[in-house]
């Protein structure tokens, strides 16, 4: 629980001992529950009149104890909630504060609406219908107004949902908006944009009103950190050096799911710390934490992993520009040569597994939307190294072996620097695994290991021969092909530094007769605007295909995000539990009432 | 002696100037820009290229694309009227920020430096005192293992046991979450809990260090003329020990005190590291990895001038310390 040293008794006595009751006769007992949730501004609910427990009027237990988890994000004091902000929005927090529209689950592949009731798509039309009893942490409702203030704000900042939106407006009540579409467009695209983890209700119109008449840098540099008001599960009620503290809003929707009284984010800045706090016990949940398998092993029982995946993984990315890695048979020699199983066993058998074909398709997906093309894919051997089939295809693009060393006809060697994040651990093991492959083989590289910026920056500046980089994109967005396979061609995140060429591109046929020409980002742009189911799945198949046979970006392992909780004090819904499958669990959990104080 | 004086003063001026273009052209030859930790932050949350550079032109606090020397004109103008210029990251004052964050890095920096030098003396009397002694050899022992084990390794090992095996003490942080942030009595016990591992895991490598130039010192002093004089003269022990050898052993150390203050400030780096704890050190990495050009020079500067004003003080006051030094004749600085 919090500091162990300061209140750990206090608190374990008082969670003990106080249990407040909601409406019912709180009276007693009232002015325990902290601040009276936040502003009290809806204290109307008969309390008797005294006012300090406006617990909603719903019955609820509330106990008066505290979960704590953590923020990595810095040092909460110089962090705000103003999710629009460039710099220093902690998610963490604001994710507690500010309901969600929708969210995907994971376990289910289905999407959960949250802060909507419903949303409809017909057309160029999608239509979303906020919660009846949706409400700001002041008692007033959340209306169409405050969305369509938030969307606008976010055309401004050139939010993606604006590739597809035109026009955004108010429907026939206000709690009804309706975004009017570009272009007709694929409603899981829609779908995947609005349940976006980090996409929040949070256009509070006193707030952010003031926004709509100035330039984007006006709302992009405000800290909000005063008079916060949300719609979430938890209100913020202050904020220091050390952490969040946040209290149950007593005006949310689904309150009576939550059984305690405050959740702390106490701030940790690495995962040694992170890690540390789970096991002494100082931590009750910890949102998101790589922790490799000699660690978990130490774990007492009361943490549980949730592992969830994270449709990203570790991948090798070449410049498409560059005069040997431009040419397919080099990058195809290359995944030959890369054993994918072994780089996933050493960089964390537990959390990593190789990809089972190479193409733009997360690992648990690929099978699902290729079907019976599956097989028919070029699997690069997974787990062995074809040097043979390496070497042919070498020699084919007009290289040859010398002393042990692959050189091109001028009789320089084939390789060069191989770039990757310092302190990404998990990344460097596996780094240094593909790289001793690539020079077992006769490859010449040599590991150049670069902090982040510069990392990032030599991408996007295209300095660089081959390097370390993520083959997907990430998050739910990506279980739907269209993200993956048009973000390999594109990769938005280093501005496209990896120049894949645009344009048509000459694959062998997939029935293996002949060959296929194809603009693969054409066709799975064509995608968005399709919404014919079949039609959507052969674009997959086709476009995949492409990436199998010219390597975008080459994917090795899949990745599983680790989520943590604790259930000494908790009562935490069971590892069965679909409810689990959202991302992140501690923010998920309290508010479907799967994550309260034990009995 | 007002010569002196003068001299002593211009040096401290222009030593910081010297320190304050230094770092500035140290950091500058870091690699990379100041936002390009940003646009990959942008880039990777998919916000587009273009948005991207729209964002960054939008953060108006500095200028990196004007001239190196306009750079250096703006900020040298700036510095002289003790604006630090504003952080990138944070985007708050530099001041602010290191105004929030030096008392706590003063407090245990002050603490336990004198802590090393109140141990150290006390250790090291004793030890001189029973020469030879098991006592002595012990405390030696001691005092040498303890020298030679880095201090982050000691917090380290502090940190597992104290605090996350045995829970006694807070893993991180100065004040605990859940108490008030004014001048209380709880907020006190709180920051003193919070300040206990990152003082001792700083002070007892150092303290035996010092234990052992004390005890140097002494002996040397034991065996000086006038100190036989004093044992002729049937002074008590007491006296021999506080007026004649303690005063004169402890001279040599009083340099290295205000010295070691300053010297122990770069220390924080590493120490508020391991123990989360939001002093300057803490803010100095925070600076480095977001490449954070003016809070990084903010936090250079101040533990630099800290540095250079405990020489300054060490200079001013050693010969009214020490009558045999003559400042006036002397142009030796300390």
């Amino acid at each position: 629980m919090s500091d162990p040293t300061d209140d750990y008794r206090d608190m374990i006595s008082r969670r003990h001992f106080v249990t407040l009751t909601g409406a019912s006769g709180a009276a007693a007992l009232a002015g325990c529950t902290g601040d009276g949730g936040g502003d009290g501004g809806d204290g109307g609910s008969s309390d008797g009149g005294d006012g300090g427990s406006s617990d909603g009027g719903d019955g609820t237990q509330v106990t008066d104890a505290t979960l704590v988890g953590a923020t990595n994000n810095g040092v909460p004091s110089n962090l705000h909630v103003n999710p629009m902000a460039t710099q220093n929005y902690d998610w963490i927090a604001g994710n507690h504060i500010f309901e969600r529209f929708a969210a995907y689950n994971f376990s289910t592949q289905e999407f959960e609406l949250a802060g909507l009731s419903d949303w409809s798509f017909d057309g160029t039309t999608v239509t979303l219908t906020l919660r009846d009893d949706l409400a700001w942490d002041t008692g007033d409702d959340v209306t169409a107004g405050d969305v369509i203030t938030q969307f606008k704000l976010m055309k401004k900042t050139g939010a993606t949902l604006w590739d597809y939106v035109e026009s955004v407006e108010q429907g026939e009540d206000d709690k009804t908006v309706v975004l009017n579409l570009s272009r007709p467009t694929n409603p899981e695209i829609i779908k995947h944009t609005l349940a976006n983890g980090d996409l929040r209700i949070h256009g509070y119109q006193p707030v952010y009103n003031e926004f709509l008449d100035k330039e984007a840098s006006a709302v992009q540099q405000f800290k909000w950190e005063e008079d916060v008001h949300g719609n979430g599960p938890f209100g913020l009620e202050s904020k220091s050096d050390q952490g969040w503290t946040l209290t149950r809003n007593e005006s949310f929707y689904d309150a009576d799911n939550i059984t305690f009284s405050t959740y702390e984010l106490l701030s940790r800045t690495d995962n040694t710390a992170l890690q540390q706090g789970l096991l002494g016990g100082e931590l009750d949940v910890v949102t998101s934490l790589f922790t490799p398998p000699t660690i978990v092993a130490n774990f007492p029982d009361r943490v549980e992993e949730v592992q969830l995946p994270a449709k990203w993984g570790y991948g090798a990315l070449f410049n498409h520009d560059d005069e040997d890695f431009g040419k397919r048979k080099v990058r195809q020699a290359v995944a030959h040569v890369i054993n994918r199983q072994q780089v996933a066993d050493n960089a964390g058998p537990r959390t990593k597994d190789p990809a089972p074909k190479v193409t733009g398709i997360p690992p648990a997906d690929q099978e699902t939307w290729l079907g019976d093309a599956f097989d028919g894919f070029e699997g690069y051997g997974p787990n062995a190294s074809n040097t043979e089939k390496a070497a042919s295809l070498l020699r084919e693009a007009g290289y040859s072996k010398s002393d042990g060393t692959w050189q091109d006809g001028d009789g320089n060697a084939l390789g060069g620097s191989y770039i990757t994040p310092a302190g990404w651990t998990d990344w460097t093991t596996a780094t240094n695994t593909v790289v001793d492959q690539l020079n077992s083989f006769g490859f010449d590289f040599e590991i150049n290991s670069l902090p982040q910026g510069d990392y990032f920056g030599a991408y996007i500046e295209s300095n660089f021969t081959m390097g370390a980089f993520y083959w997907l994109p990430g998050g739910a967005r990506s279980s739907f092909p269209y993200f993956p396979l048009r973000w390999q061609m594109k990769i938005p995140d280093i501005s496209g530094g990896h120049n894949f060429a645009e344009g048509e591109h000459t694959v062998p046929a997939m029935d293996g007769s002949g060959e296929m020409t194809l603009n693969p980002l054409e066709e799975i742009t064509s995608v968005a605007t399709t919404q014919d189911q079949a039609a959507v799945e052969e674009t997959v198949k086709r476009v995949a295909w492409h990436h199998n046979q010219n390597i975008p970006v080459l994917g090795l392992v899949g990745k599983l995000d680790q989520s943590w909780l604790t259930d000494a004090e908790w009562d935490v819904a069971g590892a069965d539990d679909p409810a689990r499958g959202v991302k992140w669990p501690s923010h998920w959990l309290p508010k479907q009432g799967k994550l309260g104080v034990q009995e | 002696m007002v010569n002196y004086y003068v001299r002593r003063t211009a040096r401290v001026f222009v030593t910081i100037f010297l320190v304050a273009s230094l770092t500035f052209g140290l950091v500058r030859l870091l690699p990379g820009g100041p936002f390009t930790l940003l646009r990959a932050q942008l880039l990777r949350q998919g916000v587009p290229a273009d948005e991207v550079d729209a964002r960054i032109a939008n953060l108006q606090n500095i200028r990196p694309d004007e001239p190196l020397w306009q750079q250096y004109i703006d900020y040298m103008a700036a510095l002289f009227q003790g604006n630090l210029g504003e952080s990138i990251s944070l985007g708050e004052p530099v001041v602010t920020v290191l105004a929030k964050a030096a008392p706590w890095t003063i407090f245990v920096v002050l603490v336990s430096t004198v802590l090393v030098f109140v141990i150290g003396i006390f250790m090291g009397s004793l030890q001189a005192y029973w020469e030879g002694s098991r006592f002595d050899q012990l405390v030696t022992g001691v005092s040498i293992s303890l020298m030679s084990l880095p201090f982050y390794v000691v917090a380290v090992i502090a940190l597992y046991v104290f605090a996350y095996q045995f829970g006694w003490l807070p893993t991180a942080g100065t004040v605990s979450n859940s108490v008030e942030r004014s001048l209380g009595v709880p907020f006190l016990v709180s920051a003193l809990k919070h300040s206990i591992l990152p003082i001792v895991s700083y002070t007892l490598g150092a303290a035996g260090g010092q234990a052992l130039a004390m005890r140097g010192n002494s002996i040397q002093v034991l065996g000086n003329d006038y100190v036989q004089v004093a044992r002729l003269r049937g002074l008590s022990d007491r006296r021999i020990a506080t007026r004649y050898v303690a005063r004169n052993a402890i001279l040599p150390m009083y340099t290295g005190f205000l010295l070691l203050l300053g010297f122990r400030l770069g220390g924080t780096v590493i120490l508020e590291q391991i123990f989360s704890y939001t002093g300057l050190g803490y803010y100095m990495i925070t600076a480095l990895k977001a490449n954070d050009y003016p809070l990084m020079m903010g936090t250079f500067l101040v533990i630099t001038v800290a540095l250079v004003i405990g020489v300054f003080i060490a200079d001013l006051t050693y010969s009214r310390i020490d009558p045999r030094i003559s400042a006036g004749e002397s142009d030796e600085a300390y």
